[in-house]
C-alpha cells in the first residue's frame, strides 16, 4: 500500500521491481514512508530528497550516510552517468567535491553513500549532483575531471553536465564519535591485569626475594663463546637480525649486544657488527661505545667495527658470509629476527668452525638455527636473555610475570575449549534427540549452549 | 637530561599509542596516521646515515690498502653507478638502471636465495637421525610432509597430500601458536620494560 | 657385503657431493620440464574460487612485496593471478610496499599484458589495470589507503604513460581501501600480517596472501581464523594455481626440479638413517665382543 502511494507521488509504475522502497534507516529516522512531492522549483534533472544521517557503524564518528532518490527527468540528448557528492563546511559558501565510488546500495530507487572524514564538532552541508553524459558515449570514456571539461567524441566536442540537488536535510549532519571501542574491553582488561602482575612481582623483587630461573644453555654459553674467541685471538661476529629498530626482537638483540660488548671490551676481543638498518647501526654504535666507557677503555672503541652493509636481504647475507669466510670469527652470535637467510648464515658459520649462539623469535627459522648452531634461544628466551645476563631482580620479576601470563592464557584456552566442546555437544544432543527449546530438556540444553556461547564471546575481539 | 628526555618521550609516546588502540574517535585515527607519517620521514633520514657509513667504510679500506680493498672498490663502483644511472636515465622499464636491476641484481639475489636449497639438503642429511623417539617422530612427520608437497604423491598415494595438509593445519599450527603466545607475552613484557624505563641499555646509557 | 666402514663414511659424506647431486636433479628437469597433475591444496583453491566469483568490474589490488630473490616462487603466482583477473574483467591495481618490488610489479604487469594482447585479450591501460608507484612507509601506506588512496598515490602509470591518479578511469572506482574487492599480497617478508592487521581488521577489506614456501606456516593461523581468504605457498602453490587456470607456466616448470630435489633429500635422509643404525649396531657388537674378551 505504501509503495503504491509513493509510486503514485512520483508518477512511476508501482510494479517497477525494487523501486521506491525507503530504506529502513530513513524510516527509523522519521522519514515518511510515502515520499513527499518534489518542490515545484526543483530542477527535475536534479537528485531529490537528499538526506544525510550519521553512520552508526563507524565508531570514529567520521562517517555520514547520504541518501537520495533519482531525478525525475533526464535532459534531452543526455543520459545519467552517475552522481557526485559535494560538501561545504562554511555554510554553503564553498563546495568541495568528495570521492565518488560507483557502488551503490542494490535498491534501484534510493542511493546510499558513506562519506568519511567528518570532524565531530563541525557541521557539514552536503549536496548531490546528477552527472549527465551525451547519449551514445561509453561511460568508461569519462574520467572524473572529464566530467567538467569538454571532450572530443567522434569528432565533436561534447560536455558532461552536473545538476545539483538541494542541500541535504532536514536531519542533523553532525556525526557522533565514540571515545572507547567496547569490543576491545577484554583486551584492555587483559593488558591491565598483566601490568598489575608485572608490578606485583616488581614489588616482590625489590624486597630481595630469591627467584628461581630454569637454566638456558644458550645464555650460559655466551661467556664461554667470548672466552674462546679471546683465547684464539679471533674476532666475534654479532648479527642483530634483519628487522628494523622498531622491532622488539631487534631491541632485545641490542640489549644482549650491550652485555657482549662489555665483555669483549674487557678482554680486548675484536667485535664485528654488520648492520642491515642504519638506525640500528647508529644505536648499536652508541651501545658498544658505552660498553667501552663502562670498562674504562674508551680509546679501544673503533666505530668502524659497527657498520652498515646494505638494505638488501641477500646482499647482506652475502656480505656477512664473505666476512665469515675471510675473517674466520671464533664465535658467531645471531640474535634478532631472521627470514629465509638464517640457514645460509648458520651453515656458513658452521663451516668455518665457529661456536654459534642464535636467538630468534622467528619461529619458522628456529629449526634451522637448532640444526646448524651450537645453542639456540627460542622465541621469548631471546627477550629473557637480557634478564638472565644481568640477573637484576627487577628484570627477573618481569620473567615471573610472563610465566603467570602464560599460565593464565593456558587456563583460558582450556576453559574456552571446554566451553566450546560442551556447547557443541549440547547442540548435537538436542539434534540427536530431536528436542526443541520449548521442551523441558531441550530448553535446558539450549540455555546451556547459549551460556557457553556467551562465555566464549568474552574472549572475542571482533 | 640525556637519559631522562628519551625515557620520558618513550613513556609518553607509548602511553598515547596504547590509548590510541582503544579509542576509535577520528582524533585518535588521525594521530596514528600522523605518527606513521613521521616514521616514514625518520626512515628516509636514516638512509642518509647508512649511505654515509657505507661510503666511509669502503673508502677507508681503499685508502688503507686493506687486503680486501678490491671488494670495497667494486662495492663503491656498483653503488655509485646505479645511483648515476637511476638519476640520469630514470628507473622505468628499458632504462639502464632497469637493465642493471634485471640482469645483474636479480640473478645475484636469486642465486643467494638458491644457496639455501643446498644448505637445506646438507642440513637435513646431517640432522634427520632417529636418535630418540622425539627425533623419530620429527623424521616421520618431515618425510610425510615432503612426500605430500611433491607431485609424485598421486602415483604413490593420493592421501599423502591430505596427511601433509593435516600436519600443516593442526599439529604444526598448534605448536606455532604456542611459540607465538610466548613471543607475544615476551614482547609485551619487553615493551613494558622499555616504556617504564626499566630497560635502558638500548639507549646506550644503561647501568650494568 | 657392505661393511660398517661404508656406512660410517656415508654419514660423514662431504657435503659437496650432496650439493652436486641437488644441482643436477634440479637443473636437468628445467631442460625437459614435466607437466605433472597436482593435487590442489584447499588454501590455493580458496584464492582461486574467490577471484573466480568476483563480478566483472571488481577491483583487486596485487601487492608485490618481494624482491628478485623470491621471484622464482612468487612471480609465477603474480602472472597467474594477473592473467585470471584480466581475462575475466576484474580490474587490477599493482602496487608495492617494498622498494625492490617496484621493478617486479612493472615487469610482471607488462609481461602479462603483452601476453594477453597476443592472445587477443586487450586490457585497457588505466581502466583495466594500473600501476601505482612505490611509497615508503609500510604501515603508513596501508593506513593511508584506508582513508584516501588518491592521497597516498598521487600518480599512476599505465600503457607507458604516467598521469595524476584522478585522471585514470580505474581510480574513479577506488577511493579508499574499502572499494577494493580483494588485496592479494605476494610477499617474502611479513607484510601480509600488516595487511591483515590494518587492512582486514580495521577497514574490512578481504586479504589473500602468496608467500614463499618457508613462510607458509606463519600464515596458517590467519587462514584458520578466516582473516585470510586463502594462501598460496611457494612454487607449488603457483603451480597449483596455474593448473586451476589451465595455463601452465613457470610454476609448473619448476615442479620437476622440486620433485627430484625432494626425492634426493629423502633418499639421503633414509640412507643416512640406515647408516646410523648400522653403525650403532656394529658399535654394540664391538662393545659386546670386548666385554666377552
Amino acid at each position: 500500500m505504501a509503495v503504491a502511494a509513493v509510486a503514485a507521488a512520483w508518477g512511476q509504475p508501482a510494479e517497477a521491481p525494487g523501486s521506491l522502497q525507503v530504506p529502513r534507516e530513513l524510516v527509523e529516522a522519521g522519514f515518511p514512508v510515502q515520499l513527499p512531492p518534489p518542490p515545484a522549483d526543483l530542477d527535475p534533472a536534479a537528485p531529490a530528497a537528499v538526506v544525510a544521517l550519521p553512520d552508526t557503524e563507524d565508531d570514529s564518528g567520521a562517517g555520514v550516510k547520504v541518501f537520495w532518490f533519482p531525478p525525475q527527468q533526464t535532459p534531452p540528448g543526455m543520459k545519467l552517468g552517475g552522481y557526485r557528492l559535494y560538501r561545504s563546511t562554511d555554510g554553503g559558501l564553498r563546495w568541495r567535491a568528495l570521492p565518488q565510488p560507483e557502488k551503490y546500495a542494490a535498491d534501484a530507487a534510493c542511493k546510499i553513500q558513506v562519506v568519511g572524514g567528518h570532524w565531530p564538532w563541525k557541521a557539514y552541508e552536503l549536496r548531490v549532483a546528477a552527472l549527465y553524459i551525451p547519449t551514445g558515449t561509453p561511460e568508461k570514456n569519462w574520467g572524473l575531471q572529464d566530467r567538467r571539461r569538454p571532450k572530443r567524441v567522434e569528432g565533436e566536442w561534447v560536455t558532461a553536465r552536473e545538476v545539483l540537488s538541494r542541500v541535504a536535510g532536514p536531519y542533523n549532519t553532525r556525526p557522533y564519535a565514540k571515545w572507547f571501542d567496547g569490543k576491545k574491553t577484554n583486551l584492555l582488561v587483559t593488558a591491565v591485569l598483566y601490568c598489575v602482575a608485572v608490578l606485583w612481582f616488581l614489588r616482590h623483587a625489590r624486597r630481595g626475594r630469591e627467584m628461581y630461573l630454569r637454566p638456558i644453555p644458550g645464555i650460559e654459553a655466551v661467556d664461554d663463546a667470548i672466552g674462546r674467541a679471546t683465547e684464539m685471538g679471533k674476532p666475534i661476529l654479532y648479527v642483530s637480525g634483519l628487522d628494523s629498530i622498531d622491532s622488539v626482537s631487534t631491541i632485545a638483540s641490542m640489549i644482549v649486544l650491550g652485555r657482549v660488548a662489555r665483555r669483549t671490551a674487557e678482554y680486548d676481543t675484536p667485535l664485528l657488527v654488520p648492520c642491515r638498518d642504519p638506525l640500528v647501526m647508529a644505536a648499536e654504535r652508541e651501545i658498544v661505545k658505552e660498553a667501552h666507557l663502562a670498562v674504562g677503555k674508551p680509546e679501544a672503541f673503533d666505530p668502524e667495527t659497527i657498520f652498515y652493509v646494505t638494505d638488501s636481504q641477500f646482499g647482506y647475507v652475502a656480505a656477512v658470509d664473505g666476512m665469515m669466510m675471510r675473517e674466520r670469527p671464533a664465535a658467531n652470535f645471531f640474535m634478532g629476527y631472521f627470514y629465509a637467510e638464517s640457514l645460509i648464515l648458520a651453515e656458513t658459520g658452521a663451516a668455518t668452525g665457529a661456536i654459534q649462539i642464535a636467538g630468534t623469535d622467528a619461529d619458522t627459522q628456529i629449526p634451522f638455527f637448532v640444526t646448524a648452531c651450537d645453542y639456540c634461544l627460542m622465541g621469548e628466551e631471546l627477550y629473557a636473555a637480557s634478564a638472565y645476563l644481568a640477573r637484576e631482580p627487577i628484570l627477573l620479576a618481569q620473567l615471573k610475570a610472563q610465566d603467570v601470563g602464560k599460565v593464565a592464557i593456558a587456563a583460558a584456552i582450556w576453559l574456552g575449549t571446554t566451553a566450546a566442546t560442551l556447547g557443541v555437544l549440547g547442540t548435537l544432543l538436542m539434534a540427536a534427540q530431536k528436542l526443541t527449546p520449548a521442551t523441558a530438556w531441550g530448553g535446558k540444553l539450549h540455555w546451556f549452549s547459549a551460556l557457553m556461547d556467551k562465555f566464549l564471546a568474552l574472549f572475542a575481539t571482533q | 637530561m640525556r637519559r631522562t628526555l628519551p625515557l620520558t618521550i618513550t613513556f609518553l609516546a607509548g602511553l598515547v599509542m596504547f590509548a590510541q588502540f582503544f579509542v576509535p574517535h577520528k582524533l585518535s585515527q588521525d594521530a596514528l596516521t600522523y605518527m606513521t607519517d613521521w616514521m616514514r620521514i625518520i626512515g628516509a633520514f636514516a638512509l642518509v646515515l647508512g649511505i654515509g657509513s657505507l661510503i666511509q667504510r669502503h673508502t677507508g679500506r681503499i685508502r688503507q690498502r686493506h687486503p680486501d680493498a678490491a671488494f670495497s672498490a667494486v662495492a663503491l663502483l656498483c653503488f655509485l653507478g646505479m645511483v648515476v644511472l637511476g638519476i640520469g636515465w630514470k628507473t622505468e622499464e628499458g632504462s639502464p638502471f632497469d637493465w642493471g636491476f634485471t640482469y645483474v641484481f636479480m640473478p645475484l639475489d636469486a642465486t643467494m636465495f638458491s644457496v639455501l636449497a643446498f644448505f637445506m639438503a646438507s642440513a637435513a642429511y646431517r640432522t634427520f637421525r632417529a636418535r630418540t623417539p622425539e627425533a623419530t617422530l620429527l623424521l616421520v612427520a618431515s618425510l610425510a610432509l615432503m612426500f605430500g608437497r611433491i607431485p609424485l604423491q598421486r602415483a604413490l598415494d593420493p592421501h599423502l597430500a591430505g596427511v601433509a595438509e593435516w600436519i600443516m593445519t593442526w599439529p604444526a599450527t598448534a605448536a606455532k601458536r604456542g611459540i607465538l603466545l610466548g613471543v607475544a607475552l615476551g614482547s609485551m613484557a619487553m615493551s613494558l620494560r622499555l616504556l617504564l624505563g626499566i630497560e635502558r641499555s638500548h639507549l646506550g646509557t644503561g647501568k650494568e | 657385503m657392505i661393511g660398517v666402514n661404508f656406512w660410517e663414511r656415508l654419514q660423514r659424506l662431504d657435503r659437496r657431493v650432496i650439493f652436486i647431486l641437488i644441482a643436477a636433479v634440479v637443473a636437468i628437469p628445467l631442460i625437459w620440464p614435466p607437466r605433472p597433475k597436482l593435487q590442489i591444496s584447499p588454501p590455493t583453491q580458496k584464492v582461486f574460487d574467490y577471484i573466480e566469483k568476483l563480478p566483472p568490474g571488481s577491483v583487486v589490488a596485487l601487492c608485490f612485496d618481494y624482491g628478485p630473490s623470491s621471484a622464482p616462487e612468487l612471480d609465477p603466482m603474480a602472472y597467474a593471478i594477473l592473467r585470471q583477473c584480466l581475462t575475466k574483467g576484474v580490474k587490477v591495481i599493482v602496487m608495492t610496499l617494498d622498494i625492490t618490488g617496484k621493478q617486479m610489479k612493472s615487469h610482471a604487469l607488462n609481461r602479462v599484458v603483452a601476453q594477453l594482447e597476443q592472445e587477443g585479450v586487450k586490457p585497457v591501460a588505466g581502466d583495466d589495470y594500473l600501476d601505482l608507484p612505490y611509497q615508503p612507509g609500510y604501515t603508513a601506506v596501508v593506513l593511508g589507503m584506508g582513508e584516501d588512496v588518491h592521497k597516498v598515490f598521487p600518480i599512476g602509470t599505465a600503457g607507458g604513460k604516467t598521469q595524476p591518479i584522478g585522471t585514470w578511469p580505474l581510480m574513479d572506482r577506488v577511493h579508499t581501501m574499502r572499494d577494493l574487492s580483494l588485496v592479494v599480497d605476494l610477499a617474502s617478508s611479513n607484510t601480509p600480517t600488516m595487511w591483515v592487521l590494518y587492512g582486514a581488521s580495521r577497514f574490512g577489506v578481504k586479504v589473500a596472501a602468496g608467500v614463499t614456501a618457508v613462510m607458509v606456516m606463519d600464515y596458517y593461523p590467519f587462514l584458520q581464523s578466516k582473516q585470510l581468504v586463502g594462501l598460496l605457498g611457494g612454487m607449488k602453490g603457483a603451480a597449483e594455481y596455474e593448473q586451476l587456470l589451465k595455463k601452465p607456466g613457470l610454476g609448473m616448470s619448476g615442479m620437476g626440479g622440486q620433485k627430484w630435489g625432494h626425492l634426493v633429500i629423502i633418499a639421503f635422509v633414509v640412507v643416512g638413517n640406515i647408516g646410523y643404525f648400522a653403525s650403532r649396531r656394529a658399535a654394540r657388537r664391538a662393545a659386546g665382543a670386548a666385554e666377552v674378551g
